[in-house]
């Protein structure tokens, strides 16, 4: 199943959602017809239609964990639930979402970070959730819908940029350090809870900042991120996923019948195997080079396939490349990226002949 | 005063507002000019009188269908001593908020950051006892606070 609809006509309301991803925040101002969504939700007078992909229900603090266990392919609406920000609450979801086939609904404006103190469960890592499945609830009195939350600067080819901070500190960290090579380019030390104070740190506020974070999981981070930065000239990647996906993107995979296949129908893909795309495109990434010399391995040292020239590093030996369906000449970030999704990053690569700008500013 | 609190939410204060206010509500406060402020200005309907409002969408109905942050914003202006979770109001709360706190102590929890304006406003952070009376201000208090838990 590609989109998730959920569309409610009646006299008086009428409410036309569509989503991608298990994992859905709708924020927005109050009285904007949210309770009375809830109410036709639960309505079944024949006056009411309803093209909804799969059945809804509404959970409540008392049983939204029982909910979550025994439903099966369900979409399921917490509306202002105090739940959460639980350990609980993210357990049950790495549990039952993606097995269970559910996707949620969650009318909240607080993020689903975990509150730390009071669980006594350990440590559980916060829910992945993108930011592109944070939505604000629009209405003009009747008509509903969605639209994105978050509308951040995003790069295209005239952008001006002084530095380049990375939530990767390991592979993707080195492919943009190689990659915008006319920037300065650093790492959050710290993954993407750090990145706001990094570059607070850093006392940058005059300076243009590409700030190179995985969408698809960046969700309980960016809420700070565009408050405590609102007075910094941020510039994001625009659709940026997450690193794995920008080399599956690239033309290292441009005639591979399998990565098609996923990116002609990637939320049935990413929902299926997995919570949160990112990991899908990790493991997915991990897969397929498997067998391969440019096996990548997410959180590993990047192999110097992906930015150095086919036989030009020690790795490479003949005996390798005789294995090897790669033989590429030149520069391998401009063939990597050329004419694809994210060709527009090769404006701040100059192979590596002329660095003046990185070397003088910083 | 509005006082801010960042922290976990204590016992006193009201996060279940809708059943809270649906119990509690009162014929009177329909009839101040306060609340039927309060209602035009967030869910864009009249108190016509008692508990009677009439809505653009659903014309007449009672104050139990008005908006969560419709009725915290209301708890904040009849109670005597308000303590509420305003993370249930949305921004289009914020002017109400800061009306009702310039004329009495109004005590909020917040686990969001909410839009207050740029400037022109003042509150107290409960935590530390920090004044802020801007919104940069504020965002910097509420996450060192909250980066501290």
């Amino acid at each position: 199943m590609n989109t998730i609809e959920l569309e409610i006509i009646s006299n008086q309301y009428v409410c036309k959602f569509y989503f991608e991803r298990r994992i859905n925040v709708i924020k927005g101002d109050s009285g904007t017809g949210k309770t009375s969504l809830l109410e036709l939700v639960r309505d079944t007078s024949p006056d009411i239609i309803k093209n909804i992909s799969l059945d809804v229900l509404v959970a409540d603090d008392l049983g939204w964990k029982a909910l979550m266990t025994a439903s099966k392919n369900a979409i399921i609406i917490f509306d202002d639930s105090n739940v959460i920000d639980s350990a609980e609450f993210a357990k049950c979801c790495y549990e039952y979402v993606v097995k269970n086939n559910l996707y949620l609904l969650i009318f909240n404006r607080e993020s689903l970070k975990i509150e730390q103190n009071g669980e006594g469960s350990g440590y559980m890592p916060h829910i992945s959730y993108s930011i592109d499945s944070i939505y604000r609830l629009c209405s003009d009195g009747i008509n509903h819908w969605l639209e994105p939350f978050y509308n951040l600067n995003t790069f295209n080819q005239s952008s001006k940029l002084d530095i380049c901070i990375t939530e990767d500190s390991s592979g993707g960290f080195e492919f943009f350090n190689k990659l915008l090579n006319m920037l300065s380019v650093e790492h959050s030390d710290g993954g993407k809870s750090a990145i706001v104070d990094k570059i607070e740190r850093m006392s940058i506020k005059d300076k243009n900042i590409l700030v190179v974070f995985d969408r698809a999981a960046f969700g309980c981070e960016i809420e700070k991120f565009v408050n405590k930065l609102r007075d910094y000239n941020i510039t994001v990647l625009d659709s940026y996923e997450c690193f794995e996906e920008l080399l599956l993107r690239s033309n290292l995979f441009l005639n591979n019948q399998e990565v098609k296949r996923v990116f002609n129908n990637l939320p049935a893909y990413a929902n299926k195997y997995c919570l949160s795309w990112e990991v899908f495109f990790e493991k997915f990434l991990a897969c397929i080079t498997k067998e391969k010399p440019y096996k990548y391995l997410h959180g590993k040292r990047l192999r110097e396939c992906y930015f150095e020239e086919c036989g030009s590093f020690s790795f490479c030996t003949f005996e390798l490349s005789q294995k090897c369906d790669l033989d590429i000449k030149g520069s391998k970030l401009d063939w990597l990226l050329k004419d694809t999704k994210y060709s527009y990053l090769l404006t701040f690569h100059d192979n590596g002949k002329n660095i003046t700008r990185k070397m003088s500013a910083f | 005063m509005l006082y801010i609190h960042v922290g976990q939410v204590e016992r006193e204060c009201i996060r279940t507002i809708d059943p809270y206010f649906n119990r509690n509500k009162s014929k009177d406060w329909f009839n101040r000019d306060d609340v039927k402020k309060i209602i035009k200005n967030i869910d864009l309907s009249i108190a016509v009188k008692d508990e009677y409002i009439e809505s653009p969408v659903f014309g007449g109905m009672s104050p139990t269908k008005l908006s969560t942050g419709c009725k915290a914003v209301i708890l904040m202006a009849v109670l005597e001593k308000p303590y509420i979770y305003a993370t249930k109001c949305g921004d289009n709360c914020v002017p109400d908020i800061l009306e009702i706190s310039r004329n009495k102590d109004v005590h909020i929890t917040l686990h969001h950051i909410m839009q207050f304006p740029e400037s022109g406003f003042e509150a107290v952070i409960a935590e530390s006892g920090k004044k802020v009376c801007t919104f940069g201000g504020f965002v910097d208090e509420y996450y060192r606070i909250r980066d501290n838990f």
